[in-house]
């Protein structure tokens, strides 16, 4: 669930073998590291600072969108479709909640996003100033993780955070908002540290158990989710499918997991088949 | 597909099952209808990535956490030294059952009585005269439905849509996600005319960036799907799902104005030239305002609520509630 993780402001004063880096420098450096192609979003005046070098990158695309809930569609069509994550950006306030739907989307969904919006200067937060609106707060239940970047150098360790937060483990938006003075002020960077791959809680105990079900049962379904797409399971689950001949059912999410035409998929229906009622047969589409 | 709109045999195949084996999924209401009456005699196996997944709605009696592509791997492997060392199992008699309610209840549909063109051949249409690679992207909606009914997949990814949360406006924003990641493949957005006044003034980002998706407005003048409830639950009095006063807007301008070709069809003869037509249009994006019936339903459905066991099939046709299936 979201965590509303306020970072602590860091002890690194300056070390002169690393130079001193704006936090909009240092995000922009992040997303390029963590392999980003294209950004949707709009520019506003707390997001600005982070738009002037966003404009010199020279393996990012922005795509100026219309709206910012098309940003926010359009990162998870992205998403959706690669399997990576698919990133917007906003400004503060009215730009962040058009984030809203969206964000809630690809909760629901499980799409990795990641989205960035800007936050008003940390002097004066939490005194409605112009273009406030508590977006960690709003988007807590609606992101899978959310996070308030309170000192520039830990921007670069917050960006790698929130795509490793996004794409792993059960995929989900991930928000990182940037009040403008951190990504104005001029930091030495925190370093960024790899996270270990969680522990996996499979035991061949269960397994045998699921196999032995497999094989005494009379009337057995696989019933296929999104997930399997998620996991890139595609070709695992056309070989259980075969191996057991088990009929398999795929959800709304799940369609195009594998081919509507195998014998065993039940998503579609045999079109040599003709309706004794009403219903007319609709054509090659089983 | 199982679920509300999902095909008769998915979903008597899931209540009558004695084994459910769940993979990257998560019992949604949608997919199990009442819960306490969904496949009320299957054991089920349940694995997924996240074990707050597992056991919340239905009950795991065999759960497997982690990662669905390791998991099914492994559980190929176990399967096949079960198979091996106990015997094969059978399921011939299942599947004779299975291929009845697929001869009894094919998806189908019935052209409205008015003369005017039925949705479903549409979006039949647009599959047909498209290769396997084509992406698709649907609004929400009855459009969306009919999308995942009548459309084919060949490969994964080439599905996008806003399942759980339900999302009007997806399609459009959605679809230029998905043609900037892959600029060489065909894209098309199945949008409902509502749907689509939610977002489409990205198509003006779409055209300036130079992005041409292909649009295919599912316009049935309505709120449609909203209208289906309507039609069946409330008395067929329609409080305020009607978008078609004078057709306004109109598509074929609007689409124009915003660096868009603007084609339209209203009738059965012109769909296939029409979809050519939009085809052949790659330097920017097309939208199409095909205009259709206003009284189609979706089919089948079960009602929000109640039982997968009272599945319609069509209009006073409830499959496994009222013979022995
Ligand atoms: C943002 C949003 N508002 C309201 C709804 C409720 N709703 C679900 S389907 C629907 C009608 C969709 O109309 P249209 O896009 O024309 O699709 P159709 O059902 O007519 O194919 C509405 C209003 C929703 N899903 N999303
Ligand atoms: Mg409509």
């Amino acid at each position: 669930m979201g965590s509303h993780a306020r970072t602590e402001p860091s002890a690194v004063i300056e070390a002169p073998s690393r130079p001193a880096i704006s936090g909009a420098n240092l995000l922009i450096n992040a997303m390029e590291d963590a392999g980003v192609e294209i950004v949707f979003g709009i520019p506003g005046g707390a997001i600005l600072p982070a738009y002037d070098p966003l404009m010199d990158s020279t393996s990012m695309r922005h795509v100026l969108v219309r709206h910012e809930q098309g940003a926010g569609h359009a990162a998870a069509g992205y998403a959706q479709s690669t399997g990576k994550v698919g990133v917007c950006m906003a400004t503060s306030g009215p730009g962040a909640t058009n984030l809203v739907t969206p964000l809630a989307d690809a909760y629901m969904d499980s799409v990795p996003v990641v989205a960035i919006t800007g936050q008003v200067a940390q002097a004066v937060m939490g005194t409605q100033a112009f273009q406030e609106a508590d977006t960690c707060a709003i988007t807590k239940p609606i992101t899978k993780r959310n996070y308030l970047v309170t000192d520039a150098a830990d921007i670069p360790r917050v960006i790698a955070d929130a795509f490793y937060e996004a794409a792993n483990g059960r995929p989900g938006p991930v928000l990182v908002d940037i009040p403008k003075d951190a990504l104005q002020a001029k930091v030495v960077p925190t370093p960024t540290s790899q996270r270990a791959r969680p522990a996996r809680r499979v035991h061949d105990r269960q397994l045998r158990e699921a196999a032995r079900l497999i094989r005494t049962a009379r009337q057995p379904v696989l019933y296929v989710g999104g997930g399997v797409l998620k996991a890139r399971a595609a070709a695992q689950l056309k070989t259980l499918a075969e191996l057991t001949g088990i009929p398999v059912v795929t959800t709304l999410m799940a369609r195009g997991r594998s081919p509507t035409r195998i014998r065993s998929t039940l998503a579609c229906l045999a079109c040599t088949a003709r309706s004794p009622r009403s219903l007319r047969c609709s054509g090659p589409i089983c | 597909m199982p679920g509300m709109h999902g095909t008769v045999t998915a979903v008597a195949a899931m209540q009558r099952a004695d084994l459910l084996i769940a993979l990257g999924t998560r019992f949604d209401d949608r997919v199990t209808g009442k819960i306490s009456s969904f496949a009320p005699d299957a054991t089920v196996v349940h694995a997924d990535i996240d074990p707050r997944e597992i056991s919340k709605n239905r009950t795991a009696d065999v759960p497997l956490i982690g990662d669905c592509r390791e998991i099914i791997a492994e559980l190929v492997a176990a399967t096949r030294i079960e198979l091996r060392t106990s015997g094969a199992a059978d399921y011939a008699a299942w599947w004779k059952r299975i291929d009845g309610w697929r001869e009894n209840y094919p998806l189908g549909y019935t052209w409205p009585g008015d003369g005017g063109l039925a949705p479903q051949y549409v979006i039949e249409r647009i599959g047909a005269l498209a290769d396997p690679d084509t992406r698709y992207v649907s609004g929400v909606g009855q459009h969306q439905m009919w999308a995942a009914q009548f459309l084919r997949f060949e490969h994964p990814g080439t599905w996008v849509n806003s399942g759980g949360l339900g999302t009007m406006g997806f399609a459009v924003p959605a679809a230029m996600g998905v043609k900037l990641a892959y600029p060489d493949t065909l894209v098309w957005a199945i949008d409902g005319d509502g749907s689509f006044q939610m977002t489409n003034q990205e198509l003006v980002t779409c055209a300036v960036e130079d992005v041409p998706i292909k649009v295919a407005i599912i316009n049935n003048g309505s709120l449609g799907k909203v209208r289906q409830w309507q039609h069946l639950f409330y008395g067929e009095r329609y409080s305020n799902t009607d978008l078609d006063v004078r057709r306004i807007p109109d598509v074929v301008l609007l689409a124009e104005s915003m660096g868009c070709a603007g084609l339209r069809c209203d009738s059965k003869t012109d769909v296939d030239a029409v979809i050519k037509k939009a085809l052949d249009i790659n330097d920017r994006p097309v939208v199409i305002d095909f205009v259709v019936a206003k009284e189609a339903l979706v089919w089948p459905m079960v009602a929000a609520g109640t039982s997968n066991d009272e599945i319609m099939a069509a209009r006073d046709m409830r499959p496994l509630f009222d013979g022995d299936d």
